[in-house]
């Protein structure tokens, strides 16, 4: 589903953001990824949603090769994933249902469907009793999840969310890891950015750590670490 | 329509003296327009009561008469003909002078040089800005016809009203031409402003996969919904004020008799004037949006060379 080979992004300077990554992630997967700021996870998030190119190496996501894909396929390329920020980029005069409904009416579907998927969704995340309000007047935990119902509403193959927890408080938090798991359980390919280590010690989800543009470890949990509760952050 | 008017909400101020300017702009063409279309009707009223006298002289035989009526009525922009003999325009001569200088009508040397003439006025068909040119044709080749004397038209007058009609009309169209790309800069600068402060509206579209055309078409829809509602306020006001105006000089130049004639640009321009107002607004927006595609927003972000985190 997501696939880096030999990767490598270096900006003028030089500052070279991202050296030789090589990564592999299966449909369905639910992946965390962790590191230092300016480590280069939001380089590699750039790569993952074709607002970027790499210098060298391949990225390959939901089968388009993202180095030869040309300008006029990037937004058929976006239809097929999910993004998700830590500022949530919610649209502020649109209310939480025009925000979720916008990747569905830019595919071109009809309203009465479109309305139909919306309240779905907005149940889904627990906000089908907030559809009408705008963003400013609901929580950070409630806005987030409108902007993963944003995310997933048209079904995506991937959904990469970058530090989407980094806003919220503790038990918002947990909320939110659990929608994207309940994502996850549905066949999406779930890739989140995050600094919170306990978090992702308690999920027991494959994990990455990018150090310095590298790939510094690259954990999955075997069956039995996950049933015994190792901790991750002691590897 | 609801990004314009949540444009609106958000720059007012901008938008008003946006809209003032480009306001301001279709008036002044819309002015020169009617300025330049009552110029050229009055040429043509002025054209078409325009008579051309062929004096023939005195020792212009019958067939030399003949020959000039033949080639007059063949004329396809000739109208009107009249052959008016000596006796005829001595009877005129009289009729006109005898309470003016009835010592004149006594002088019958002063008399004896009436010419006989033909009379005409050139169709209606013909163009004012032709006018000049085909009396010119018309007088050069009667004057070389046998028994021809001399052929009067008003030549000094009438070229001297078409040129200055004619100059009129070039600085009218340069004007113009000019009014409207300072109106497509202004209409411009208005969209660039708009795609800044909606940056972030573009940047999410991006990133759900609208495309290029998507995200660009309420900028250009925008641009044309404001420049035609300028033209229409516009062209409204100049016919206000065109309306008061004459109105205002109606007496003073009645002695022209050509109040009645003077009118505002016809149905045809006002629409001309609307459509390019509309289409000059979503080119203008047009260039400002063209570069806006799906990498636009990441490429503005990474030109500094560095990453957030």
């Amino acid at each position: 589903m997501i696939e880096f080979s030999h990767v490598y992004k270096t900006y003028p300077g030089p500052v070279h953001a991202l050296k030789n990554i090589d990564l592999k992630i299966d449909k369905g997967e639910f992946v965390f990824m962790t590191g230092p700021s300016g480590a280069g996870k939001t380089t590699l998030f750039k790569m993952l949603s074709a607002f970027d190119q790499a210098t060298s190496g391949r990225v390959k996501v939901c089968g388009y090769d993202l180095g030869k894909i040309s300008m006029n396929e990037v937004p058929y390329f976006r239809r097929r994933i999910g993004v998700v920020f830590q500022d949530f980029r919610l649209l502020k005069d649109k209310t939480l249902f025009e925000n979720v409904a916008l990747p569905l009416i830019v595919r071109g579907d009809r309203g009465s469907s479109i309305a139909k998927r919306v309240y779905d969704v907005l149940e889904q995340v627990g906000l089908g009793h907030k559809s009408d309000q705008l963003p400013e007047y609901v929580s950070g935990g409630e806005q987030q999840r409108t902007a993963i119902a944003r995310a997933i509403i048209h079904q995506p193959e991937v959904l990469i969310a970058d530090e989407p927890t980094g806003n919220l408080d503790p038990k918002l938090s947990e909320d939110i890891m659990d929608l994207l798991e309940r994502v996850s359980a549905q066949g999406t390919t779930v890739f989140v950015a995050t600094h919170d280590h306990d978090m992702v010690a308690r999920r027991r989800k494959r994990t990455i750590e990018i150090k310095d543009g590298m790939i510094a470890f690259d954990h999955r949990f075997s069956n039995r670490e996950i049933i015994g509760g190792n901790d991750v952050s002691s590897i | 329509m609801s990004l314009l008017f949540e444009k609106w909400q958000g720059q007012a101020k901008l938008q008003f003296a946006t809209l003032s300017v480009l306001v301001a702009s279709f008036c002044v063409i819309a002015g020169v327009l009617t300025v330049s279309h009552n110029l050229s009707k009055i040429l043509t009223l002025w054209g078409e009561s325009l008579q051309v006298s062929v004096y023939m002289n005195e020792a212009a035989s019958p067939e030399s008469v003949t020959s000039v009526e033949k080639m007059l009525s063949e004329n396809k922009n000739v109208d009107k003909i009249k052959y008016v003999t000596k006796d005829q325009a001595l009877g005129q001569f009289r009729d006109q002078m005898a309470s003016y200088a009835p010592d004149l009508l006594n002088d019958s040397d002063l008399l004896r040089f009436i010419p006989s003439s033909f009379q005409f006025s050139l169709n209606k068909n013909v163009a004012p800005a032709e006018h000049l040119q085909i009396m010119q044709g018309l007088a050069g080749s009667l004057k070389v016809q046998p028994g021809v004397d001399e052929v009067s038209y008003g030549q000094d007058w009438i070229k001297s009203y078409s040129s200055i009609t004619q100059g009129l009309n070039y600085v009218g169209a340069f004007f113009i031409g000019i009014i409207f790309i300072s109106a497509g800069f202004v209409m411009s600068n208005s969209i660039n402003t708009s795609v800044q402060q909606k940056r972030a509206e573009i940047e999410v579209l991006e990133l759900i996969g609208a495309t290029s055309r998507q995200i660009r078409k309420p900028f250009v829809i925008e641009g044309a919904v404001v420049a035609g509602v300028s033209s229409v306020i516009a062209l409204a006001l100049t016919w206000g004020l065109f309306s008061s105006t004459k109105n205002a000089l109606k007496d003073q130049i009645s002695f022209l008799q050509l109040n009645e004639h003077l009118e505002f640009i016809g149905a045809g321009q006002t629409i001309s004037v609307f459509s390019l107002a509309v289409l000059l607004g979503a080119f203008a927006s047009w260039l400002c949006v063209r570069r806006i595609n799906t990498g636009w927003s990441a490429s503005q972000k990474s030109k500094d060379g560095r990453e957030k985190a």
